[in-house]
C-alpha cells in the first residue's frame, strides 16, 4: 500500500541528495546527461553529473529493460565441446539464475525519463510478460527498475504524447514517481506506486500548498497547449493497404531503420550464436534480409511494403492483438529520421488516398 | 522462472539419409522428466540449436503416439542446417518446443483425407498421416500424393512402399518429368497435373497441402478449379524465424505470427491476409 503522503513539495538540493543516496547503495542509477551536444539516459555514479536542462534524450529507455544487445545464453568459455552440450553443467550452477543463464541482474532506479518513455514501458509489457511465453529476460530487468519520470515543461515540435490515451507530458502513466518542476528550485513529488516510495522514504517533506498546486495546473496546460503534433491514424487503415500513396511516400525513404532503433516501442530482434555465446540484437524491419527466408525469398522484399510494414504493425495489427497503438507519441523517429519523413503526416496522406483495389 | 530461450539437451540416437540432401533424425531428450513431458500436435514445430551455429525450426515429423524420442527431417540449406548434417548419431543438440499451433486433428475428423505434399514438405505431413493411420476409425478414408523432383528426391522410401502396398489407403507418387528412373512405377509429372488426373471428390473432403512455394501455389489453383472452397485446404506457411514463441517479429504475416498462430492455416484465413503468403 502506498502511504496517504502521496504528493510532496522538495527542493532541487535534497533531490539530488536523494539520488546520490541510491548510488551510495549500490544501486545503478540512470539518468540524463549530457554528451556530444545532446543528452542520454545513462548511468552516472555521481548525482552531479545529472542534466537538469533538456527536452528528451535521444535514445528511448527501452534499451536499459531490453538491451540493444545481451546475451541469452552463454555456452561455457574454453570448453570444447561447450558447457551446455553435457547436461551436468546445466545442474550445476547454469540453471540457479531465475532468468537461466542471464547473469545476475542489479537493481537499477532511472531517473529523468520522460513520461512517453515511462508509458512505453507499459506497451511493452504487453508483448514481452502478457503473453503465454513470458519472456524472463525482460522481466528481471523490468521488476528491478524505479522509474522515477520528470514531466516536460517544455514539449518539442516533433511531440505527440498527448493523441494517446494515458498519454501526455504530466502523465504518470508507468511511472513509480512522477516529478514536476514547479519552481527554480521547487519540485512536486508525487509517489504513484510501492517502489516509488521505498526512494523517497523521509516523511520530513513538506506537504505541497493550494499554491503549489494551482501553479501545477497552470504548468500542465501550458505544456499540453505546446503540443502542436497530433495523430490521426484512417480508420479504414486495412482498407489503404492497396494505396498508391505508399509507394510514393516511401520513395524518400533510405531503410535505415532509425525510425526503428529510435521508437521508444519498436520491439523487433534476431538471436544469434557468436562463438561460446547465444546473442540477441535489435533489428529493424527495414533491412531487407529481415524476412529473407532459407530459399533466398524476401517476404517484403520491395522498400514501400518494408515502409508500410512500420504503419501497419504499429498502428493496426498490434491494435489489433493487444487492444494499443505500438506508439507512445515520443516523435524520435520524426526528429531524428534523416529525409524527414514524419509519419503523422504519412497517415494524413493515406487517409486521403483513394482506396486502390 | 522458466526461461523460453533455454533450451533443453537432447541426443541424436540414430541417422537415416533420405537424399542426398535430406537426412531424417531420431532424438530424444537427455533428461528423463523432459522426456515423458515433451507431448505435441502433428503440424507443431521445435527449435533445434547446434551451440555456436544457431538455431532453426523443424516440424516434427514423427508420430506423437510414439513417446521417448521424435524426427525431424532435415534439408542442409545453410548455416545451422549443415552443421546438423555434419552431426553424428550420439552428438548433443538443443531442443525448445513444440510450438505452433499444429493441425486441425478435430475439425478433420470424419472427413475424407487427401494429403498432397512436395519434396521436405512430407515432413509435417508424416505425422499428421500416421497419426491418422492410428486412428482410421476417425480417418476411414486417406488418399496421399506426394511428389518430389527426383526419385532420389523422395524422402521416406521404405514407408512409401509400405504405403503403395497398404490397399486401405491410396497412395500415388510422382516426379517432375526427366527425375524418373528405369525402375520408376509411379507418375511422371508436376503434382498440379497429376493431381487433376486424379480427379478426387472435393464433397467432405479436407485437403492438407504442404511443400515449395510454387507448387502450393500451383496446386491451390487446381484445387479451387475442381470444385473444392478454400475452407477445406489447409496448408503450413513459412517465415523466417528467430524466436519460435510470437516475439522477435520475423515470421509475422498481417498481424499473425506464423509461429504462434500458424503454422497451419486454412485458405479461408489465408485469403484475409492482407499481405501475400
Ligand atoms: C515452421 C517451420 C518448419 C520447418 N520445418 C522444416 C523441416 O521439417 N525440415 C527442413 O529441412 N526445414 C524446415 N524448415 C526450414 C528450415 O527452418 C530452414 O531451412 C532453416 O532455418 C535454414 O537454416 P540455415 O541456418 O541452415 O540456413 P541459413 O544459414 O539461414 O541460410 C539460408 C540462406 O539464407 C541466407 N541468409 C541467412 N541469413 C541471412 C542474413 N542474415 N542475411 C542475408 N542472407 C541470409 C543465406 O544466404 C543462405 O543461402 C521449416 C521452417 C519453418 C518456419
Ligand atoms: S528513419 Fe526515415 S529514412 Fe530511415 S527507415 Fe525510418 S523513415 Fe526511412
Ligand atoms: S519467430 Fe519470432 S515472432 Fe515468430
Amino acid at each position: 500500500m502506498i502511504s496517504e503522503m502521496k504528493k510532496f513539495i522538495i527542493s532541487k538540493n535534497e533531490l539530488k541528495k536523494i539520488l546520490a543516496g541510491i548510488v551510495a547503495e549500490n544501486i545503478k542509477l540512470i539518468a540524463p546527461v549530457s554528451r556530444d551536444n545532446a543528452f542520454f539516459l545513462e548511468e552516472v555514479s555521481d548525482a552531479e553529473k545529472i542534466a537538469w536542462d533538456y527536452s528528451n534524450v535521444v535514445k528511448p529507455v527501452k534499451e536499459h529493460i531490453f538491451p540493444m544487445r545481451e546475451v541469452l545464453l552463454d555456452f561455457g568459455r574454453g570448453t570444447d565441446p561447450p558447457a551446455l552440450d553435457e547436461p551436468e553443467a546445466r545442474s550445476s550452477g547454469k540453471e540457479k539464475n531465475p532468468a537461466g543463464n542471464m547473469p545476475p541482474v542489479k537493481e537499477q532506479v532511472i531517473f529523468g525519463l520522460r513520461p512517453c518513455d515511462a508509458r512505453s514501458l507499459l506497451v511493452l509489457d504487453k508483448p514481452f510478460l502478457q503473453e503465454k511465453y513470458v519472456d524472463s529476460y525482460y522481466k528481471e530487468r523490468r521488476e528491478k527498475t524505479t522509474l522515477i519520470a520528470m514531466a516536460c515543461l517544455n514539449p518539442e515540435k516533433t511531440c505527440l504524447c498527448s493523441s494517446f490515451e494515458n498519454g501526455g507530458p504530466f502523465s504518470s502513466a508507468g511511472s513509480d514517481v512522477l516529478c514536476v518542476q514547479t519552481g527554480q528550485d521547487e519540485f512536486l513529488v508525487e509517489i504513484l506506486s510501492e517502489k516509488g516510495e521505498k526512494i523517497f522514504k523521509n516523511p520530513s517533506f513538506a506537504q505541497p500548498s493550494g499554491e503549489v498546486l494551482k501553479k501545477l495546473e497552470n504548468l500542465k496546460a501550458d505544456s499540453e497547449a505546446k503540443i502542436c503534433k497530433a495523430l490521426k491514424v484512417p480508420e479504414n487503415l486495412r482498407e489503404l493497404f492497396e494505396a498508391g500513396t505508399w509507394e510514393t511516400e516511401s520513395l524518400s525513404c533510405i531503410a535505415c531503420g532509425i525510425c526503428r532503433y529510435l521508437s521508444a516501442t519498436c520491439y523487433c530482434f534476431n538471436i544469434t550464436d557468436e562463438f561460446e555465446q547465444r546473442l540477441r540484437y535489435w533489428i529493424p524491419c527495414s533491412f531487407k534480409n529481415y524476412t529473407k527466408m532459407t530459399s533466398g525469398e524476401i517476404s517484403r522484399e520491395k522498400k514501400s511494403a518494408r515502409f508500410k510494414h512500420w504503419y501497419f504493425h504499429k498502428f493496426s495489427y498490434h491494435k489489433d492483438n493487444f487492444g494499443e497503438y505500438l506508439c507512445v507519441g515520443c516523435g524520435r523517429c520524426i526528429k531524428y529520421c534523416p529525409v524527414k519523413i514524419d509519419f503523422t503526416e504519412v497517415l494524413g496522406k493515406i487517409g486521403n488516398s483513394k482506396q486502390e483495389q | 522462472m522458466q526461461n523460453i530461450y533455454l533450451p533443453e539437451l537432447a541426443k541424436i540416437e540414430k541417422i537415416t539419409e533420405e537424399t542426398p540432401d535430406i537426412k531424417t533424425f531420431d532424438i530424444s531428450f537427455a533428461d528423463a522428466g523432459a522426456r515423458e513431458k515433451f507431448t505435441y500436435l502433428p503440424g507443431q514445430f521445435i527449435m533445434m540449436s547446434v551451440f555456436g551455429f544457431g538455431e532453426a525450426p523443424f516440424g516434427l515429423a514423427s508420430t506423437p503416439d510414439r513417446k521417448g524420442y521424435f524426427q525431424c527431417s532435415i534439408k542442409k540449406m545453410g548455416k545451422v542446417t549443415s552443421e546438423i548434417h555434419r552431426l553424428d548419431a550420439g552428438n548433443i543438440v538443443g531442443i525448445r518446443g513444440p510450438y505452433g499451433n499444429g493441425f486441425p486433428v478435430k475439425e478433420i475428423e470424419g472427413q475424407r483425407l487427401l494429403f498432397i505434399a512436395g519434396g521436405i514438405g512430407l515432413a509435417p505431413l508424416r505425422s499428421l498421416i500416421y497419426y491418422c493411420f492410428e486412428r482410421r476409425k476417425k480417418f476411414p478414408d486417406i488418399t496421399i500424393l506426394y511428389g518430389a523432383r527426383t526419385v532420389k528426391d523422395l524422402v521416406y522410401k521404405p514407408e512409401l512402399k509400405k504405403w503403395q502396398e497398404d490397399k486401405s489407403i491410396k497412395t500415388v507418387l510422382t516426379v517432375d518429368p526427366g527425375g524418373e528412373d528405369k525402375n520408376w512405377t509411379g507418375k511422371i509429372g508436376l503434382v498440379p497435373k497429376i493431381l487433376a488426373e486424379m480427379n478426387p471428390f472435393a464433397e467432405n473432403t479436407a485437403v492438407v497441402l504442404c511443400g515449395p512455394p510454387i507448387m502450393i501455389k500451383f496446386t491451390f489453383i487446381e484445387l479451387l478449379r475442381m470444385g473444392f472452397r478454400e475452407k477445406q485446404v489447409i496448408t503450413t506457411l513459412e517465415r523466417t524465424m528467430q524466436c519460435g514463441v510470437g516475439k522477435c517479429g520475423h515470421c509475422s504475416i498481417d498481424k499473425y505470427y506464423v509461429c504462434k498462430d500458424g503454422p497451419v492455416f486454412n485458405y479461408e484465413q489465408i485469403k484475409t491476409f492482407l499481405e501475400e503468403i
